[in-house]
């Protein structure tokens, strides 16, 4: 039974990791081909991401907004809702937390409280919007959660650039909100480090969604619902509450992600600061990877996060370009959507409940 | 020998399938595979239509050796199959299921005309009646099967894998198939039947395997055999016969009121009503499309009636949710396993567990009780004999008749007041179907209140106090226990009369 579980949990964290070493390969070649050579490349790309204690801070700061945003994918894909709308929904947690936690006159710990809990509800109500759209209207979700993120993104810089522009820099050409005062941010867990407690409020959420997901009554639900919402409704399920109560938390995960990355990292909205980092399409990529396990997205997120950081490290000491790290990203979204890896989990899945099967 | 397999063995993880199987079919000969529910008859079948690779063995088609990566390498050389579980697409029509991939085209699109011409045609050779421009998502599950036939048909394969055919077809139908198979065989086409029947194995077949545990142990010609042997052949003991005791009804548990359901302009339900007793089987029977489908999701609260009234243990339940349903003693049995009974993704115990997640001991404050739940889905198991590795197994991996048996034992062991029974045997052997009509009658004996709804007459006949016959959405008869013989039933259910 032991040996089982270590197994399942083997499988979670080798599902991300075969499809990066597929992508890597192919990145080697890419690499090789315009006469870099790959062993070095690769060196400085894996020093550059998890190389010491500063590298490895920048790459889990970076990864905390892309977990979250993949929590969200997580709960929305495994109750059957493809929904992709977690880049507004992370945009406007990102936004209201900023707006929160500079404005509202309360101490310093209330701020951040109120900012966490302001994103949480805005992420929850722009979710909730795309839900109801299906349930009204039946819009499906990907083409709702694909137009109201390009709304949530535009309302956010019309906001950033016309109304809440920061107060003290108002003749600079910056269109971002008023940076928050340092005792109302998430605080670095070493003082020369970047990496805040964000980080770490994150892989609670993983741990509290794993718990949510697995051991629960709600979990039970929404995963039948996911695998067939026509067995769901014949057991009596209620398919109205578990489409609202799972937007509902996929919009907090996605909004609460925003306001951390506010609050930890930026201290501010920065007019495109979600969009132009792809945060919730990198948790997306994750959640997929980890065939929308919790833990894996933790896992899957820290290596995407990491390619980034570490390209970025490539991009600074060597030709390659950046485009470089970003077509190995490219190669494993392929590779996700291709649903290789799934074919390998099933194959793998076979094999060892044949190994398990043989001690009982 | 048109096709010959040698040696087959099929390991599905740890699952021993298909234990060293050798088996060949001659050319215009009705080849009948018989066995207990997860005996590896549509194992063996999928391997030689190509869904599934032999883990050893070898396949032969006229003498030559072939390996066929999936049912078009199949297809190509004259294999079709019409599987247990249908393969359609739902959103599509009748006629584009029935001609997808070999559409008649005029340049690059498709003919209508002529595809509904051929699909007429082909409908009308056969005597499987169908209406071409229905959609597959408005058809239940008796005219799928239909598709599904008329499919292999259209693709003029020469050899016609049947997978339990006709598990949902009335008399009249089945007798139509077989007909329709010996024609096909006296063509020159050669066929192989897998099914629970054995009268039917009796009626069309040259020759017979007989398969047990995934083994062939085996094969006799039709001429030197006989449904006894059969049977004995398969189980390993003879069937027992059953005495059905009068038992004293209580109040009425189960009632609808005028039920009517109007739906794509035209009355698919129109003012039935029809009560159960406490102590009482009260069967509905009818050729399948005639509306029973339509009342099975009106009664467990699934489709709302467009009028009339759905009364449950004395409480009007009409627009009640199915939780509540549930909850006030309802369980339903549905009609379709995969469609709506389980969860093939799912293991055995999320599929045990279904409408008991938030009971105690199996849900405990909102989480749920993993260890309870096994147990239960263990229980479940044993008690009907579900052949499975373990309640941690998928539902999809369990042979057709296996997960039946899992479905129907969740839902008999809802221990309800009420409980809807739909095609409760539906792809189930002898033995396993003895099993589950005594479950219904022990339920009956306790006093709850049982309906069936079948289209296998023999097992509405046997085991209900009552039948009620239903065409065209109507209620169209009533009958006591032994008050009327099947031939009766089979006409009325067609829309014909019987003389006072
Ligand atoms: N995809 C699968 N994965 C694992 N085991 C499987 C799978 N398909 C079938 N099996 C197992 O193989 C055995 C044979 O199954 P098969 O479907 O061939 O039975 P069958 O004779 O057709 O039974 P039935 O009469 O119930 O349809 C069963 O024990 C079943 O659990
Ligand atoms: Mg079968």
């Amino acid at each position: 039974m032991r040996k089982k579980k270590l197994q399942s949990f083997l499988t979670t964290l080798g599902q991300p990791m075969v499809s990066v070493t597929i992508a890597l390969l192919l990145g080697a070649v890419i690499i090789g081909l315009s006469g870099e050579n790959v062993f070095k490349a690769y060196g400085v790309m894996l020093k550059g991401a998890f190389g010491d204690g500063y590298y490895l801070s920048s790459t889990l700061s970076r990864a905390t907004p892309i977990i979250m945003g993949g929590l969200a994918v997580c709960i929305a894909w495994r109750s059957g809702y493809e929904a992709m709308g977690g880049e507004g929904q992370m945009i406007f947690g990102a936004l209201s937390a900023a707006i929160i936690a500079y404005y509202v006159p309360v101490a310093p710990f209330l701020r951040t409280v109120l900012a966490m809990l302001g994103a949480c509800l805005a992420g929850a109500v722009y979710s909730v919007l795309s839900g109801w759209l299906y349930e009204k209207w039946r819009v499906t979700f990907i083409i709702s959660t694909l137009m109201l993120n390009y709304i949530a993104n535009y309302v956010a810089s019309y906001l950033t650039i016309y109304k809440l522009k920061d107060p003290e820099a108002l003749d600079i050409n910056a269109s971002q909100t008023g940076k928050i005062m340092e005792a109302a941010r998430l605080p670095r867990i070493f003082k020369a480090y970047s990496l805040h407690w964000g980080f770490l409020i994150a892989v609670l959420c993983v741990v509290l969604v794993y718990i949510l997901m697995n051991k629960t009554e709600f979990g039970y639900k929404s995963r039948m619902n996911g695998f067939n919402s026509r067995f769901a409704l014949y057991g009596g399920i209620n398919a109205r509450k578990m489409l609202y109560m799972v937007m509902i938390l996929s919009g907090v995960c996605a909004g609460f992600g925003g306001s951390l990355e506010v609050l930890g990292s930026k201290y501010r909205y920065i007019d495109q600061m979600i969009f132009n980092t792809g945060y919730a399409w990198s948790g997306m990529v994750a959640a997929l990877l980890a065939n929308f396990n919790p833990i894996g997205t933790l896992v899957a997120s820290i290596l995407l996060s990491g390619l980034a950081t570490g390209g970025a490290a490539l991009q600074r000491s060597t030709s390659i370009p950046v485009e470089t790290v970003n077509m190995i990203e490219g190669v494993i979204t392929i590779l996700m959507s291709v649903k290789l890896l799934n074919l390998i989990s099933v194959r793998y899945r076979h094999t060892r409940k044949k190994e398990g099967g043989e001690k009982q | 020998m048109i096709f010959e397999l040698r040696n087959i063995t099929k390991y599905y993880g740890d699952t021993l399938a298909n234990d060293d199987i050798s088996i060949h079919l001659n050319e215009g000969e009705i080849l009948c595979v018989v066995g207990e529910n997860g005996a590896g008859k549509s194992t063996i079948m999928k391997i030689l239509y190509g869904l599934e690779q032999p883990t050893s063995g070898e396949i032969l088609v006229k003498g030559q050796p072939v390996r066929f990566r999936n049912p078009s390498d199949a297809m190509a050389h004259g294999i079709g199959m019409v599987q247990q579980h249908f393969m359609l697409f739902e959103s599509l029509t009748v006629a584009e299921n029935i001609v997808f991939k070999r559409e008649p085209r005029r340049g690059p699109l498709l003919d209508k005309k002529a595809m509904l011409a051929a699909v007429s045609e082909l409908s009308e050779r056969y005597k499987l009646k169908i209406d071409p421009s229905a959609r597959i998502e408005n058809c239940p599950v008796g005219l799928r099967q239909r598709v599904e036939i008329l499919k292999i048909l259209y693709q003029n394969a020469e050899i016609i894998v049947f997978d339990e055919p006709s598990a949902v077809l009335t008399p009249i139908e089945v007798e139509a198939l077989l007909q329709t198979m010996k024609e096909l065989a006296a063509a020159g086409k050669s066929i192989v039947l897998i099914t629970h029947k054995l009268n039917e194995v009796m009626a069309v077949a040259d020759r017979i395997y007989v398969m047990r545990s995934g083994k062939l142990v085996a094969e006799r010609k039709k001429e030197e055999t006989s449904t006894d042997e059969l049977a004995y052949l398969m189980v390993g003991h003879h069937p027992a016969t059953r005495e059905i005791p009068p038992v004293k009804t209580g109040e009425t548990l189960l009632a609808t009121e005028e039920l009517s359901l109007h739906k794509d302009g035209r009355d698919v339900l129109s003012k039935v009503s029809i009560h159960v007793d406490g102590g009482e089987v009260v069967g509905i029977a009818g050729v399948s499309g005639n509306g029973q489908s339509e009342l099975e999701s009106v009664i467990n609260g699934l489709e709302a009636p467009t009028g009339g009234k759905v009364l449950l243990c004395g409480r009007d339940v009409t627009h009640e949710s199915v939780h509540t349903r549930r909850e006030l003693g309802m369980a339903h049995i549905s009609e379709d396993r995969f469609l709506w009974g389980g969860a093939v993704s799912g293991t055995l115990s999320e599929n045990a567990i279904m409408a008991k997640e938030e009971r105690e001991p199996y849900n405990h404050k909102g989480f749920l009780r993993k260890k309870k739940i096994t147990e239960y889905a263990g229980s479940l198991i044993e008690r009907f004999s579900v052949k499975a590795s373990g309640p941690d197994s998928l539902l999809g991996e369990l042979s057709g008749g296996n997960a039946q048996k899992l479905v129907a034992a969740r839902e008999i062991m809802m221990e309800t007041p009420v409980l809807i029974c739909c095609e409760p045997t539906r792809g189930i052997d002898i033995g396993a179907s003895d099993f589950i009509h005594n479950e219904i009658l022990n339920k009956r004996e306790k006093g709850d209140a049982v309906l069936l709804i079948s289209s296998e007459l023999s097992e509405i006949t046997t085991l209900s106090d009552r039948i009620y016959v239903m065409f065209e959405g109507k209620i169209v008869g009533e009958f006591n226990r032994g008050a009327v013989d099947e031939k009766a039933l089979g006409l009325l259910m067609l829309g014909g009369k019987i003389d006072a």
